[in-house]
Order: C-alpha cells, then sequence, then structure tokens
C-alpha cells in the first residue's frame, strides 16, 4: 500500500459521506447540482486513490487510471461552476453545456488512451508523460475558475445577509485553495510527483463541510449525523470482525465447516446484539460532538413527551419547556402568546427570560395579535413557522398593519412556531435570535416540530383544565367567584396568614330592598341588578382583592394584606360606585356593607364571617346604603356612623315598594300598570325639568297612586264586564283610601297630593275633589295622563288594547278638557322623541333600558 | 433601496417573485381577508383625522359592513376643500408626495392627490411585478437583468405615472433618458431622445402609454423613409447597426421599418384607458403583446394582467375594492341621491360593475366613485390557476371623456368649444367611441339643415386645442384627430322629450345626459320617433279647434 494514496483516500471518504448525505435530500435544482459535483470530486479522489495505491501496479493499469484521474479535474470544475450558477439563482446556461461537452470528450480520449503517454513509479512517487494538448486542456478550465471566482466574489459584495456572506467567503476561500495548489502542484518539479492536488480538493471538502454545519449551506445535518453514525458503528464492527480473523486464523482453517458455520453465526448474532447499543452509544457521542453545551437540554427536550404529559397548569408548563428550548436551541430567549380568554387575541404571556437587566437587543417584547391578525390567521392555515423576517415575502401576510410589524420587528424574536390542537392554532412559541448569530438550522426546527404537537395537546388541556376550574369557581350570573371559592380562599387566607403573619379583611354586603325590586320588576330584571351589581364590585376592588358573590344578593371580598381602614375605602368606594349608578328612573340599588379584619376579629373562617355580618346587620338596622365596621357592633351603643349620609328614602321605599307589589298582584291585567305610570310619569317630569324632589314624589305617587284598591273588593277590580253605577262609586272611593293609607306613613305624606287628585279633571268634573286647572297639584295631572295613556294601550277584560297613535290621538283630543294640554304636548313631545328606539310607551321599556343603561 | 430592489440586487429570484406576485397565488378568500384587514387599520387612521371625520360624518365604522352602510360613496368633490389646497393636517397619514390629473376645467383645472410614503412602498412592489410579469412566461420565471435598457415613456411627476417613476429601481436597470434629464425636457423631446439612446444602447424593457407606443412605431415607419446621415452613423456604430439590422429586415418583409426589426424585447409594458384598443397594433409593431394594467391617478394601480396577456386580476394591498353593479350603476345615474348598493371582490360574478376605491395605507379616499366601468370577465384565470377575479375596462361613465389617456375631456370644455365656433344648435350629446382608434364623437342637432359636417369638425377641434392643452398635445404627439361630428336629424331631442314623457319620466330625466348617454338613447336620437312629436301636433289643433 503506497502511503501517499491516503490523501485522495480520506478526500475520497469525506466526499462519500456528503454525498450520502446530500443525496436523500435532493429535492430542489441546487441540490441535484450540489450532489453531482460531490460525486465528481468523490470519482477524482477515487480514481486517484486507485492510481496510487499500487506502486506494483502495471503501465497499461496505471495509464487507464491516470487518464481518468485527468478527465475527472475538468468534471470537478464544470459540476463546481455549474453548483455556483445555481447557487447565484443563475440558470446552467451555455458555458455549462459546453463544458461537460469537453469533459465527455475528455472522458472519451482517456478511456481512448490519449491523455496520458505513459506512467510509472519511481519508489512510491509517480511519474508520467501527459500530450501537450494537456496543456490546453488546463487553459480551456481557467474561464470557468474564473468564472467560478467571480460569481462568488459578486455574490459576496452584492450580499447584505451576514449569514450569506460568511457562507460565500468560505467558498471562495475553499475554492482559491483548490485551485492554487491544483494549478502549483503540476508546474512545482518538487511537487510534481505527489497528489498535493488532493490535499487542496481535501481542504475544499472539508470547508464546504464546515459552511453545511455552520451557515446551513443546505439542510443536510441531520442525515449527515445519522451517517456518521452509521458508518462509525460500521467501522467499528468491521474491525472487530477483520481483528478477530487475524488474531487466529489457522484456528478458523483447522476447524470442519459447520463448526465454523456455528461460529459465524454466533458472531453474526453477536454483531446484531451489539449493533443496537453501539448504534445508541456512537449516536450519543456524535450528537455530543456536534451540539456540545446543548446536548443536555435537546435530550431533555426529546423526552418532552413523558415529562410534561401529566402536566395541567400553563405556568408550569412555560417554566418548563421556554428555558429549555432556549438553552437547547442556543437561542436568546423564548416567550408562550396563548389566547386572552376574554378579547380573544394572541398574546405574550410567558417569557424567558424575564430578567431586565438582559442587553435591550436580547429583550423580548410582549406582542398582542388580534385573533383575526394576517399573521394569526396564516399561522392557524398553514401550520408553518414564521421567520420575521419573511414576513414581507409571504403574500398572505400583505394585510398585516403596518403598527403589527413594528411590533414584530422590534420584539425581538427571530421565530414564531405555531402550536396547534385538533388543527386549530392555540399557542404560539416564539424564539429569540441564536447566540452565535447564525441562524435557525433544520435539526433546530425540527427539534421544535417533535414537541410541537405533543405540546398543542398540553397546552389544550391545561387550557380547558384552567377553563374549568375557574368556572367551577365562578358564579355564573355575576361572573364573580363563587360561594364555594369563597371558602377555599379564606382557609387559604386564613393558613397564609397564619403561617406568615399579616392581617386580611372580609367585606360582606348585600343588596337593599333586592326582594321588593325582584317583586316590582321581575326577576330578570333582578337578575340583571345582581350582574350589574357584580359588575361594578369587581371594578371598585384593587388587582390583590377577590370578589364573590356569596349567595342571592349577598357579594364578599377578601381584601389581603388589608387592615380595617384601607377595608372601609374600599367598601365605601364599592357604596358610592353603585349608588351613582342608581337614577331617579327606576328604583335605586344601593347596598349594605359590614366589615372584619382578621386576626383582630376571630382567627377561625366562621368568627370572621360572623363578625362581618353582624356588622351588616347593623348597616341595615341604621337605615341601608351605608359600611359598618366589626367594631361598631362591639360598642353596640356607642355606634360610630361611618357614613353620614343617611337619608329616609330606603326605608320609606321598602314599603312603598311592597305596597305597590301588593296592588299590582291583586289584578293580573294590571300587573305591572303602577311601575309604568311611575315610568311615564317620571318622563313627563323631566321632561319638564321638574326638580328632582318632585320627581322622586312623583316616582313613589306613580307607584303608589292606586294603592287604595286595597280596600276596593277583588271581584270588582277583577270584573270582565262593564261596571254598575255602584260599583263605579266605590271604584272612584280608591283616590281617598289611598291617601287614609298612606297619611300614616310619614315619609310618604308629600306623596298624599298626587294620589289623592290623579283622578280630578282639568276641567272640574273629575273626582274626588272636582279641582279645576291649575288647582289640582302638578303631580296628580302628570299622574293623570299617565295612568289614563297606560290604561289605552293596556289589554283590559272589557275593552280592545288601543294603538300608540290611536292613544296619543285620544290625549290630543281630551287635552284642556280631561288633561292639562302642558302636560299632554309635554307626554307627546316624549312619545315621538323615543318612538325610534320605543322607550316610552313599549311595555318591555324596563328590559330595554336595562340592557342600554345599566341599572339606572 | 426597497426590499425589493434589494432582493433583485442580491439575486433572490424566488424571495423576489414570492413578494411582488406572489399575490397572484392568493385564495379569494385570502384575498378578501388582506383587503378587510388594510381597511380595518385605514378606518383606525381615518376615524382620527379631519378629513375622515369630515366625509363619514357621524360614522365611526370599526367593521367592513358598518363600513359600507353607514359611509356615503363620494366624488371628488367631496375631497376638493381639502386636496387642492393640498391640506396635508387632514389627512389620515401626511403624504410624501402630491400628484395630479386633469380635473374639471374651470372649476379647477387639476385633481390634486396625495401620496404617502407607505402607499409608495407599495408602488415599488408593483412596479417590479409589473416588470416581471411583463418578461416572463412562467410562473416564477424572472428574466430582468441588472442595468437592463429601460425606456420609461410616461409623463413627468406631478403625473401619476411620474409618481411611479420615484418608485421605480433607477439605480438597478439603464433607464433611457436617465430620469434625472428626462424630467427636464419636454414629453415629445423625451421621446425622442430616449429612442436615441435606445438605438445606440439597445432596448430591453418598455414602459410607455399605449398611444405613444403606437405613435412611436408609426414614426419609424415614417422615419425609415427619411435620409440617413453617414456622418452619424459612423460616430455610433452600435446604432447604425441596429439601424442597418431594422432597414434589412423592414426589406425583406417589404414594409416599413417597425420597432421589432430593430429591438427584440424582453418586455412590453402599456398604460392607459385605451390599452385593449392599441394592444394588436402594439404586437405588430413591437413584437409582443403589452402587459396591461389599469390604473389612475386616485388609485394608482387597480389591476394588471398575468404572462396570458389575457383578464386583468386586482391587486390587493393599495385599494379597497367595491363594485357597483351595473343595474344600481344606471339607478344612481337617473337619480343623483340614490345610494347604489355595491358588492365585495369576493361577491362579484361575471358582468359589469361601476368600481368604487377607498385608500389604504394612509390614503385619503373613502367609498370614491372611480366612474369607471369594467367588465368582470371571469371570477378566476382557470388556465394561470389564479384565483382572483379578472376584469376588463369598458369605459368612463362619469362626466368625462378620456381620450387616449392624453385628456379627460368635461362637459363643460366640450360645450364651451361649440358655443365658440359660433354654429347654431338646440342640443348634443357626446361619448367616446372606439373604432381602431379612441374618439370623442359628438351628436349635435343644428339649427340649420345645410350645415357643412367637416368644417364644424375642424373648428370644433381648433376650439377645443384652444381650451385643453393636453387635448392639443394629443395632436402634436400621436397625429390622432381624435373627434368626430354626427349631425342629429331635426327634432330628435323633441322626439326623445317627448318619449320621455309619455313614459313618465322626471322633469330631470327629460333630456339625454350630455356626457355619455347611454347607446339606446344615442340610437334613439340618430333614428327618433317622429310619429310622437305629430301626435302631439295633431293634439294641439284638437284642443284649439275644441
Amino acid at each position: 500500500m503506497n502511503l501517499w494514496a491516503l490523501i485522495p483516500l480520506i478526500s475520497c471518504v469525506i466526499f462519500i459521506i456528503l454525498f450520502l448525505s446530500v443525496l436523500p435530500q435532493v429535492k430542489k435544482r441546487i441540490e441535484r447540482i450540489f450532489a453531482l459535483f460531490l460525486f465528481a470530486s468523490m470519482i477524482w479522489s477515487f480514481t486517484a486513490v486507485m492510481l496510487l495505491h499500487n506502486i506494483s501496479a502495471s503501465s497499461n493499469y496505471l495509464i487507464f487510471w491516470n487518464g481518468l484521474v485527468i478527465a475527472a479535474i475538468p468534471l470537478v470544475v464544470v459540476s463546481y461552476y455549474h453548483f455556483i450558477r445555481a447557487y447565484n439563482n443563475k440558470k446552467a446556461g451555455m458555458g455549462v453545456w459546453i463544458g461537460y461537452a469537453i469533459v465527455s470528450v475528455i472522458i472519451i480520449l482517456s478511456l481512448m488512451g490519449y491523455v496520458v503517454k505513459d506512467a510509472y513509479f519511481i519508489g512510491n512517487l509517480l511519474y508520467h508523460d501527459i500530450f501537450y494538448w494537456d496543456f490546453i486542456l488546463a487553459a480551456i478550465l481557467i474561464p470557468f475558475l474564473s468564472m467560478i471566482i467571480m460569481l462568488l466574489y459578486r455574490r459576496y459584495k452584492n450580499s447584505i445577509d451576514p449569514t450569506d456572506r460568511n457562507r460565500t467567503s468560505y467558498l471562495i476561500v475553499g475554492w482559491s485553495l483548490l485551485v492554487i495548489i491544483s494549478y502549483i502542484t503540476p508546474f512545482t518539479p518538487s511537487l510534481k510527483t505527489l497528489p498535493i492536488d488532493h490535499i487542496g480538493n481535501l481542504i475544499n471538502a472539508l470547508i464546504i463541510s464546515y459552511t453545511i454545519f455552520k451557515f446551513n449551506l443546505l439542510n443536510i445535518q441531520m442525515i449527515f449525523r445519522k451517517l456518521l453514525t452509521y458508518i462509525i458503528v460500521i467501522g467499528v464492527l468491521f474491525a472487530l470482525t477483520t481483528v478477530l480473523f487475524f488474531i487466529s486464523p489457522d484456528f478458523f482453517t483447522n476447524l470442519p465447516l459447520f463448526i465454523i458455520v456455528i461460529i459465524l453465526s454466533l458472531i453474526y448474532i453477536f454483531v446484531i446484539l451489539a449493533s443496537a447499543p453501539l448504534i445508541k452509544l456512537v449516536s450519543k457521542g456524535v450528537d455530543y460532538l456536534f451540539y456540545r453545551k446543548t446536548y443536555d437540554y435537546r435530550q431533555e427536550l426529546l423526552n418532552f413527551n413523558k415529562k410534561m404529559s401529566h402536566i395541567l397548569n400553563l405556568d408550569e408548563l412555560a417554566k418548563e419547556i421556554l428555558p429549555t428550548i432556549s438553552k437547547a436551541i442556543n437561542v436568546t430567549g423564548a416567550s408562550l402568546m396563548l389566547q386572552d380568554n376574554k378579547t380573544g387575541n394572541f398574546e405574550t404571556q410567558f417569557i424567558y427570560p424575564e430578567d431586565e437587566n438582559t442587553a435591550p437587543e436580547s429583550t423580548f417584547k410582549k406582542v398582542s395579535l388580534e385573533a383575526d391578525s394576517a399573521i394569526i390567521v396564516w399561522m392557524d392555515k398553514k401550520g408553518k413557522p414564521l421567520n420575521p423576517e419573511q414576513m414581507d415575502a409571504i403574500p398572505e401576510l400583505r394585510g398585516l398593519w403596518q403598527s403589527e410589524k413594528d411590533k414584530i420587528l422590534s420584539s425581538n424574536m427571530g421565530l414564531f412556531f405555531p402550536f396547534k390542537s385538533r388543527d386549530k392554532l392555540i399557542g404560539i412559541l416564539t424564539l429569540g435570535k441564536k447566540k452565535n448569530k447564525s441562524i435557525l438550522s433544520y435539526p433546530d426546527i425540527e427539534l421544535i416540530s417533535n414537541i410541537a404537537n405533543q405540546a398543542g395537546i398540553i397546552i389544550e388541556n391545561a387550557q380547558l383544565y384552567t377553563h374549568a376550574k375557574i368556572k367551577a369557581n365562578t358564579d355564573e350570573l355575576t361572573g364573580l367567584y363563587n360561594h364555594r371559592h369563597f371558602h377555599e380562599r379564606l382557609d387559604q387566607e386564613i393558613t397564609r396568614n397564619t403561617r406568615f403573619g399579616g392581617t386580611f379583611s372580609l367585606i360582606m354586603m348585600d343588596v337593599d330592598l333586592f326582594k321588593s325590586y325582584n317583586d316590582i320588576y321581575g326577576h330578570l330584571a333582578g337578575d340583571h341588578v345582581l350582574r350589574k351589581v357584580g359588575e361594578y364590585i369587581g371594578n371598585s376592588i384593587r388587582g390583590i382583592d377577590l370578589a364573590f358573590r356569596y349567595g342571592g344578593e349577598e357579594f364578599t371580598v377578601i381584601l389581603p394584606g388589608t387592615h380595617i381602614e384601607d377595608a372601609y375605602k374600599v367598601a365605601e368606594r364599592i357604596r358610592k360606585t353603585i349608588e351613582s349608578k342608581s337614577s331617579l328612573k327606576a328604583m335605586p340599588i344601593t347596598i349594605s356593607l359590614g366589615i372584619s379584619s382578621w386576626p383582630s376579629d376571630g382567627i377561625m373562617k366562621e368568627e370572621i364571617i360572623g363578625r362581618a355580618d353582624e356588622a351588616l346587620y347593623l348597616a341595615k338596622q341604621l337605615g341601608r346604603n351605608r359600611t359598618c365596621l366589626s367594631s361598631d357592633n362591639k360598642k353596640q351603643h356607642d355606634t360610630q356612623l361611618i357614613s353620614s349620609e343617611i337619608r329616609s328614602n330606603p326605608k320609606a321605599l321598602s314599603i312603598i315598594y311592597a305596597l305597590a307589589a301588593t296592588v299590582d298582584a291583586k289584578d293580573s291585567y294590571t300587573y305591572g300598570h303602577s311601575r309604568k305610570v311611575s315610568e311615564y310619569a317620571i318622563a313627563i317630569a323631566e321632561s319638564m325639568k321638574l326638580p328632582n324632589e318632585k320627581i322622586e314624589c312623583i316616582r313613589s305617587a306613580g307607584l303608589l297612586h292606586d294603592i287604595g284598591k286595597i280596600g276596593i273588593p277583588d271581584y270588582i277590580l277583577n270584573k270582565n264586564t262593564f261596571l254598575s253605577s255602584d260599583e263605579n262609586q266605590l271604584i272612584k272611593k280608591h283616590p281617598k283610601i289611598g291617601s287614609e293609607i298612606l297619611k300614616h306613613v310619614i315619609d310618604l305624606v308629600n306623596c298624599i297630593p298626587a294620589i289623592l287628585h290623579h283622578h280630578e279633571r282639568y276641567d272640574g268634573t273629575g273626582y274626588p275633589s272636582g279641582l279645576v286647572g291649575e288647582k289640582i297639584p302638578i303631580e296628580a295631572r302628570i299622574l293623570s295622563v299617565a295612568d289614563a295613556y297606560d290604561a289605552m294601550v293596556s289589554l283590559r277584560p272589557y275593552r280592545r288594547q288601543l294603538s300608540l297613535q290611536e292613544a296619543v290621538d285620544e290625549l290630543k283630543s281630551c287635552s284642556g278638557t280631561q288633561f292639562d294640554p302642558v302636560i299632554v304636548d309635554a307626554f307627546i313631545k316624549v312619545v315621538q322623541k323615543n318612538n325610534a328606539d320605543s322607550v316610552v310607551y313599549n311595555n318591555d321599556y324596563i328590559y330595554q333600558l336595562k340592557e342600554n343603561e345599566d341599572i339606572d | 433601496m426597497g426590499i425589493e430592489a434589494e432582493l433583485f440586487k442580491r439575486g433572490k429570484q424566488e424571495d423576489l417573485w414570492q413578494r411582488c406576485c406572489g399575490y397572484l397565488d392568493l385564495s379569494i378568500e385570502d384575498f378578501a381577508h388582506i383587503q378587510k384587514r388594510l381597511l380595518l387599520e385605514q378606518l383606525e387612521l381615518l376615524n382620527r383625522c379631519e378629513l375622515g371625520r369630515t366625509i363619514m360624518g357621524d360614522a365611526r365604522p370599526e367593521t367592513v359592513d358598518e363600513f359600507r352602510t353607514s359611509v356615503p360613496l363620494t366624488t371628488y368633490a367631496d375631497y376638493a376643500p381639502y386636496l387642492l389646497k393640498r391640506r396635508m393636517d387632514v389627512l389620515p397619514q401626511k403624504p410624501i408626495l402630491w400628484q395630479y390629473t386633469s380635473g374639471k376645467s374651470e372649476e379647477y383645472p387639476y385633481r390634486w392627490v396625495p401620496v404617502t410614503a407607505r402607499q409608495l412602498d407599495q408602488i415599488e412592489g408593483i412596479i417590479f411585478a409589473m416588470m416581471i410579469l411583463s418578461t416572463c412566461n412562467n410562473k416564477g420565471e424572472i428574466n430582468l437583468k441588472g442595468m437592463d435598457k429601460v425606456f420609461y415613456g410616461m409623463a413627468p411627476p406631478p403625473y401619476t405615472t411620474g409618481t411611479m417613476t420615484r418608485a421605480f429601481p433607477n439605480e438597478l436597470f439603464d433607464v433611457v433618458p436617465p430620469v434625472g434629464e428626462a424630467e427636464n425636457i419636454s414629453f415629445e423631446e423625451r421621446i425622442k431622445y430616449g429612442f436615441d439612446l435606445a438605438l445606440d444602447k439597445g432596448l430591453d424593457l418598455c414602459i410607455a402609454m399605449s398611444s405613444v407606443t403606437v405613435a412611436i412605431g408609426e414614426r419609424f415607419g415614417r422615419k425609415g423613409k427619411s435620409k440617413i446621415s453617414v456622418k452619424a452613423l459612423v460616430k455610433k456604430p452600435k446604432k447604425s447597426f441596429r439601424l442597418l439590422k431594422g432597414i434589412v429586415k423592414s426589406k425583406l418583409a417589404g414594409r416599413p421599418m417597425l420597432p421589432r426589426d430593430i429591438w427584440k424585447l424582453k418586455g412590453l409594458v402599456s398604460f392607459g384607458i385605451d390599452g385593449s384598443v392599441y394592444r394588436e397594433k402594439i404586437k405588430e409593431m413591437w413584437g409582443r403583446y403589452p402587459l396591461e394594467f389599469h390604473g389612475c391617478t386616485e388609485a394608482i394601480f387597480i389591476a394588471m394582467q398575468t404572462w396570458d396577456y389575457e383578464g386583468l386580476s386586482f391587486i390587493p394591498n393599495l385599494n379597497f375594492f367595491e363594485f357597483i353593479p351595473e343595474a344600481e350603476v344606471n339607478k344612481s345615474l337617473e337619480d343623483s341621491t340614490y345610494q347604489p348598493r355595491t358588492v365585495l371582490i369576493d361577491e362579484v360574478k361575471p358582468g359589469k360593475y361601476e368600481l368604487v376605491i377607498s385608500s389604504l395605507h394612509g390614503g385619503p379616499f373613502i367609498r370614491y366613485r372611480l366612474g369607471h366601468l369594467i367588465n368582470i370577465t371571469a371570477t378566476r384565470n382557470e388556465k394561470l390557476n389564479i384565483d382572483i377575479p379578472q376584469m376588463k375596462f369598458l369605459t368612463r361613465i362619469d362626466d368625462q371623456i378620456d381620450i387616449a389617456g392624453f385628456t379627460r375631456l368635461s362637459e363643460k370644455v366640450i360645450w364651451k368649444s361649440i358655443e365658440n365656433c359660433g354654429i347654431g344648435y338646440y342640443d348634443w350629446v357626446a361619448c367616446k367611441e372606439i373604432n381602431g382608434k379612441p374618439v370623442l364623437h359628438l351628436y349635435i342637432e343644428p339649427k340649420e339643415t345645410n350645415m357643412n359636417v367637416r368644417e364644424i369638425e375642424s373648428s370644433i377641434h381648433n376650439e377645443l386645442k384652444k381650451l385643453d392643452k393636453p387635448y392639443s398635445e394629443l395632436e402634436s404627439f400621436t397625429g390622432l384627430m381624435p373627434l368626430k361630428i354626427t349631425l342629429l336629424p331635426e327634432n330628435s331631442f323633441k322626439a326623445y322629450k317627448l318619449r320621455q314623457q309619455a313614459i313618465g319620466a322626471s322633469l330631470d330625466n327629460l333630456s339625454p345626459r350630455h356626457i355619455n348617454p347611454s347607446m339606446d338613447t344615442i340610437r334613439f336620437l340618430l333614428k327618433p320617433d317622429l310619429s310622437l312629436l305629430r301626435k302631439t301636433v295633431v293634439t294641439a289643433k284638437e284642443k284649439i279647434e275644441a
């Protein structure tokens, strides 16, 4: 064996490995052409090995192989030129095909023996005589060589991408060395007998390999790794068996054939058994060689499925996955974008590293993308990762807003990777840029892809679990936490404060007169009020506080780390917010609140709740719409009124609403009549810009105008035919009965004139007093119009329901006789103004109003 | 240098194709989604600016449906108070430049339109797409090379075609004549100089108005007959060689010399509302079909042909498109207060529509009626598997008549020219007709029956030249005399009026529209039903007798 043959041999082995690595990847044109170049280089080295390895070979043998070596050189040059054109996105062009034609001619000539005259060894050095035209051949190759260098240089010069420039510069260096060494060798007497040109080829092979791995020239890293693993394994096993045979050759020759067969079988069984762990071992070694520092993290990621399958918590998932991915891929960081439950937007919810000291260029910025954003739609549809730098090249992303683009580009993110589950985008993993400034390689992407499917399912499960957990702890009506969760959190708070020390407060609150509200407006309206109260509580508390619906119309708030004085401020904020949202149009909504504090009011859960409840009861007793502390209850006689806004309204109103509900309940046809009359009357009063006190009086009077019907027998009220004159006389007594009832209720005394005179007529023919014109109290004149209008537009058993226009016409025709013309005009204006949204005369007024105007 | 230019320079052909022409691979759903998202972005800008608030009134639309239902359709008159004064403070985004087109004579000579930096970025991509598509034969093929010789025969800034020069990657191509020089000389000199240079340097790509492309071709025929200076030929051998080649080729073919005898173009782009009129002529002269695109000052680019040179595919990222079906267009023409219904790009079916655009990327126009009647020839290009509706421009339907892309004549200008020439007439109508070349066809009912049509034609033509400069340039440059007069029979307009009365037309509609009346109207005027007139005379007599 000639040792000089080792140089082309090593070169040949490297090219074989590269060629076999590229071969399964050949999909694109450039990959095919690169494979051709590798094949040509491999042939060049192989022919050189065949030429050099046997110094005692015959002259014809040497001439034959030497001819092929020389013929392989232009093949290498032309195929590399072809590759470099493809690398520069150029078509093959005429030059390439002329080149291949020349190569074909040379191969034919070499096979016919017209390339090398003679070849022989002196020692282990090869000498040959060549034809003169071989020098012409060398000259023909010069334009190709120059074009390669020129194309690479132009690419380098025009490129602004640092990776591309680096990659190109390596190719320039590799090729330049090959060319220089190849041209020096035949023209340098001391070198021309040596295969030095193959050193150039070897260097070029090594540089191309490096470029492939370092700069992703082609995506063959993974195949290369596997191939290398198998070559090493096969090499080791081959060496072992060979050694075995060489150690004791006589042993086999003396044995009978069947024994040899058995031994060989055993050896092969051993080889097969040994190969699996050996493959694993070598694979580990090769991977370690490739990935070094990131190896352990990559292993961790590959075991991701096993490790993460039990995780149902997004926090935990993010804490596990983000640092591991960042380290495994060697990027500046990673973040997880998930869909926000409320807005539906994809938002960065977890980020690694969160360290604020990180350099600005490595700091991730949070990104929020609308569910309808072009990126989200594209990722959902295509399921492909997105490099922000490619955004402009993707046609579907033309709909991206400038602000979205700016946000993404300034976020320092290098790759957006979709996590999908059941074909739906459920999260996006974003990766930073590579720490070594290189680009993400195919194996990097593949590694993430491996975990993406599993991560998608885990995220979806965790989201579903979180959602279910939230649902189990949430009150459906108000969206606040529910009673069960209140107890859980209270227990937790007590445990935490017991262990670490500290304090917390508890607010209990109850909607005032809620039962009456339900009775008057119905349960649907009551539910709406509860929903709104829940919303206002939620909006009035601090971020650390927790609000709950305790049950019915009762709510609680836990205020961690809060003393009772501060809790009082929060409580008052809630109370005032709710009070401010009430208006004169409907029954006002207020709440009463009681506060206790841990540990001053007790250390047991029941004690804290009990003390807050007592304070709440005190607030109710003191007239509602106020906040009381547990300490107020303790002092009993020295009640400290924290809220000074004591008004008699709530007390009076509770009576009014209870009575009104009773009247309405007497007659199924007039159910809701008092409420509607009250609303119409308020609308008139507001349009006439009456003072607030008068409006309040009108509301109460409206609700109670028929209170006197308590004294009318039910059979008259529910009669389906016209009333007799006696019955009429009885009915006419109801204003008086009403005023008699109310005069005993101090809070309602101011409503009596309105109730007593609401059946007076403007021309003086009404009852009970026969007052004329302005002498009838204005509240009564308003009630008269409102009462008549509602009666006309409502269904009665003894007459048909009038249309709105008919009712208005009727009011107009009675203006000046039955009704005050000013009030009729005011009412018609209100009707016309609200005609579009049917506010006044629509029977569903209250519910419409609820949807539009909160709890007003 | 823009991203496209960078990609071109770096030889990233796949990326360049994707970026510029990738929109051709969009599904119609993706196309509509792009439109919707960009419109929502634009609405945010409009809601914040004075122009947006003025045009949209109380409406603050946040969805496409809200936008279409709450915002009225607009015309330039709605924007004129701001745009004519070039007020930047009221716009959705500060413009980077202003461009204009001929406006309504006397009311405003030019329609000024702002262009934002973001619009200009989009335009650069579209110009690259235009160049790529005009030179390719298959999808993904880029035949452009750095320093290709490009002849640019468009009007200078501040015309829209001049704006394109601002977005054109001049540094990557050898533009003849160089833009800097070209903008300082007259249009005619520029064309002449450009082709002189092209004779010397060669020509790969020609981008010019269709009428100019034809006019140049026709001049070649004339030039072929002129004497050639030997001295000049010696001075510029390349030019001489090309000319010689052209002469030989044309002699062998036995016809006057044509541009295709001198240059073998890689691509040809033509612009102008009359593009389809000149299509075959251009092919004959230049050896290849022109790639047509449709656009205007307000919308810049609307649609473009692809390598099959058939229907024009809409461009998704510069304007939001709405389409008024033809029946609705007619209703709105009859009743100016009528708000016609529109359909969106993913709702159009083959048929005729008027185009309505809303500018994107901070542009000013909101539901703007371009006055362009187009034909949706297909909802997709089956041959090339392009899932974008295909369009062809038909005509202008507003009160203007565009001739060869040079001029837009308004009712006032035409009326004034008739008045100025002093002929006696009852009434007139005008429309554009194409019979090998675009002409302004005037139908006049004269008071005297023995008038000479040629004399009237010449007289009105001269008046138009006086009143409208672009009209006069059209003749001097292209040699076109784009006016045709037809004298209508006596009582044509009276008979029309009676017919309208008989069908119960409103007072506004008793007389036909002066500009672009329907073909039915023209047909009636040419052959009026005079029996109606006789009936009226008889009825009047009866009344008198009674």
